[in-house]
């Protein structure tokens, strides 16, 4: 346990003493603060309709959530890969899933770290006098840092997947992008097929429900919309957010190892 | 040969999240809990039992567009907050349940759509049909309560929603297409009965309205006239009747009992025509009995009436929980933490056992036994230490049974346990307490469940509109906030990642 940590650490140090994790910090919780203060301007002072729209139910988080983990996690692999200290790194005596799951840690952290500014938020109404629902924004927290974990880990596989950083973070975007993305896009094409298809074949509408079905259950928006960010826990929400960031850094581990045997 | 390996191991992974995930989002297997401080993410117990035990195929249609300034975002809110109630109904009730979103601008789709339902007009409304059947939830007064505000510098006040409606009115229009046979409930008239059709206070106009809306096809019975009861009755109702019935009468009513059909017994309130009625002597033969006096608490009126009040002695009083016997008609005041208004009521209570066949009696609800007296008649409103003791009195019984050595029932196998309920008073059901503002219309659905539970229907239960749960931050409080969100809070991180550069440029700390 403690090499994760260790490794933890010393990439959490990283971001806090270079530049770059302090402007990432900083843009973000000023375009959030600016988001969350229009949001309750625009609500007329509806407290729970901002603090969502901060965590979850406006645009800006969605944009956040699919470049931060990208640029993060650039320099995690790619950029140690391309300086070569990821070979040092490698022949530690820490396994490469240690590696890994500790530099998965600190992106995940640094994500937590950043939407921590909503509970600040929060903190700041009920010293105005208009608490929150303390226990459902923390929910709806849990479930931002569970989603970031998510991008990280896809982040961190793409990062594993080239040498070149940039290269790595446009990766993780595109992938980012297509996974929030895909339900919508598919479900619009089929919508304009649908017609065309339905005379081809005569099992359409089962299969077109399939297909949805299946969308759906990748669907980030609604796994997130409908659990977490309203307030409830739910088990299955838990086991999905739990197991395909286990999935990426699975085959993150797995990448390293091929790369280990290249050498 | 390693690259295979991984792609192996890879697909097998793949699969066993897919396979997780699968099995975790069965349905016995999901755990959920609302975490929110009103629960406003959670259907009732009785929401769900509907759901759950739907016969037929449920689709709703749901054609949202967004309002103008001011109402834009209490709207939405309101949207938002109606599309997570679907969605949560649609997982409880899984194959039965459908939602079809309708987009406004796609006018050829809206078109079609509304063709097919054969209705018009559609905007900021959610339509339930099923097999034919279609009923309009509209947003306005429907799914929400409206408060529009006031726009006036001076007395401003911005627009909010007084109360989130969305689930029950929902299960209404759920209840109301998919409802089945409708039960008959007939009132019997002819012995100085409260009159089913009347419109005063006194009369049970209301509950008529309500019951019919409800499913219920309403008859009435006068046995002096007519020796057999009409054709078809699951129910019948005798309330407060004010002269004998004749033992003609009651035995046919018994025997209609017996049988497998269901009672609402509610005696006059007045302890003289409850003697008159001779009713006090009738539900004996079903091992209950109805106390002369009137049964007081010292509260302050709740009505406000003041006619039966002396000093703080009140007759009408909140019935709280802890007097509550978990049955299905007070269960969702129990789960939702609701109370209910005692009318003037004798006090009734439960003799013995019912005799024929298997059943059993209970109380409903009581009078709380700490501070409640027995009026004894003539009554006076007070209490005499001497002859009426403080303690907890029944206010209404319920009674079931099925008598074994009937071969077959006239209602089906459904419907051939026979129930009896036997209320405190007829004032129960009155239009007067009905129509009651107090008490989120806890008398109403009171009421409905009582009848509701004698039609074999206890899945048709009512709840109350829940809390909105708004919570609105002060105008003159923006700029504060406006401060510490937009300035402070990335202003501090931005003097930390100056002072940690100045540190490192002065050879401060280094990287681990």
């Amino acid at each position: 346990m403690r090499g994760p940590w260790n490794i933890c650490r010393r990439e959490l140090s990283g971001l806090f003493l270079t530049p770059l994790g302090w402007m990432l910090l900083v843009v973000a919780l000023f375009t959030s603060g600016f988001l969350f203060y229009a949001q309750l301007v625009d609500a007329s002072g509806n407290v729970r309709y901002a603090l969502e729209g901060a965590l979850g139910g406006g645009p800006l988080f969605w944009m956040l959530m699919i470049t931060l983990p990208p640029l993060l996690c650039m320099r995690l692999l790619a950029e140690e890969s391309r300086t070569g200290t990821l070979e040092y790194l490698l022949t530690a005596p820490v396994s490469d899933a240690a590696v890994i799951v500790g530099k998965y840690l600190a992106a995940t952290l640094f994500m937590a770290l950043l939407w921590l500014s909503v509970p600040m938020y929060g903190l700041t109404l009920h010293l105005l006098g208009t608490p929150p629902d303390w226990v459902a924004l923390w929910v709806a927290y849990l479930g931002a840092v569970l989603v970031s974990s998510l991008f990280v880990s896809i982040g961190l596989f793409a990062s594993s997947l080239t040498q070149a950083p940039l290269l790595a973070a446009f990766l993780a975007f595109i992938a980012c992008t297509l996974w929030l993305m895909l339900p919508w896009v598919v479900g619009m094409l089929l919508s304009q097929l649908r017609d065309s298809l339905s005379r081809f074949a005569e099992n359409w509408e089962t299969a077109d429900a399939w297909i949805q079905g299946a969308l759906e259950s990748m669907n980030v928006f609604s796994h997130f919309g409908r659990s977490f960010l309203p307030g409830i826990l739910d088990s299955s929400e838990l086991v999905f957010f739990v197991t395909w960031p286990a999935f990426f850094l699975f085959l993150t581990v797995r990448s390293l190892e091929t790369r280990r045997w290249r050498i | 040969m390693i690259g295979s390996q991984v792609l192996v191991s890879g697909l097998l992974a793949l699969l066993a999240v897919l396979l997780l995930n699968h099995l975790s989002g069965r349905p016995g297997v999901v755990i959920r809990k609302d975490m929110t401080a009103k629960e406003v993410n959670s259907l009732d117990v009785s929401t769900q039992n509907v759901l759950k035990n739907l016969q037929s195929d449920v689709t709703v249609d749901v054609f949202f567009r967004g309002e103008q300034r001011p109402m834009t975002e209490i709207v939405g809110e309101v949207q938002a907050r109606t599309q997570r109630l679907l969605a949560r109904m649609e997982g409880i009730a899984r194959d039965r349940f459908r939602i079809h979103q309708n987009d406004l601008r796609d006018v050829a789709a809206i078109t079609q759509r509304t063709a097919m339902l054969r209705l018009r007009g559609l905007e900021n409304c959610v339509v339930v049909h099923s097999e034919g059947k279609v009923e309009v939830v509209r947003l306005f007064g429907g799914l929400a309560k409206f408060d529009v505000g006031n726009p006036s510098r001076e007395n401003y006040r911005p627009p909010s929603v007084r109360s989130f409606d969305g689930e029950i009115a929902i299960l209404k229009a759920i209840l109301s297409v998919t409802r089945g046979a409708r039960p008959k409930l007939v009132f019997t008239t002819g012995h100085g009965e409260l009159d089913p059709y009347g419109d005063g206070p006194e009369s049970l106009g209301a509950l008529e309205t309500l019951l019919r809306t409800d499913g219920f096809i309403i008859d009435t019975w006068n046995p002096r006239e007519e020796p057999d009861w009409p054709e078809g009755t699951m129910i019948m109702a005798v309330v407060g009747p004010t002269d004998d019935m004749g033992e003609a009468a009651r035995s046919r009513i018994q025997r209609f009992v017996d049988d497998g059909g269901r009672l609402m017994v509610a005696p006059a309130a007045d302890p003289n025509q409850l003697r008159s009625s001779k009713l006090a002597e009738w539900v004996q033969d079903f091992g209950l009995e109805i106390t002369e006096g009137t049964v007081m608490e010292p509260f302050p009126d709740p009505l406000g009436t003041g006619a039966l009040l002396t000093g703080e002695r009140s007759v009408f009083f909140p019935i709280r929980i802890a007097d509550m016997t978990r049955h299905e008609i007070v269960e969702p005041f129990m789960d939702t933490d609701r109370s209910f208004v005692a009318s003037r009521a004798h006090g009734v209570r439960v003799v013995s056992q019912p005799e024929k066949g298997t059943g059993h009696s209970m109380p409903l609800f009581s009078s709380a036994g700490s501070v409640s007296w027995l009026d004894t008649v003539p009554l006076n409103y007070a209490h005499d230490a001497e002859i009426e003791s403080i303690r907890s009195y029944d206010l209404a019984v319920v009674s079931e049974y099925s008598d074994l050595t009937q071969e077959s029932s006239d209602f089906g196998a459904e419907r051939n346990r026979s129930r009896i309920l036997l209320l405190g008073s007829s004032d129960f059901l009155v239009t007067a307490l009905l129509e009651t503002t107090g008490g989120q219309g806890s008398s109403r659905d009171l009421a409905l469940n009582m009848f509701n539970w004698l039609a074999s229907r206890e899945w048709r239960v009512n709840i109350s509109p829940r809390d909105p749960d708004l919570r609105l931050l002060s105008i003159d409080k923006v700029p504060t906030l406006n401060r510490v969100v937009l300035w402070g809070i990335p202003g501090t991180f931005l003097i930390l990642g100056l002072l940690v550069a100045f540190l490192r440029s002065r050879g401060g700390p280094q990287r681990v």
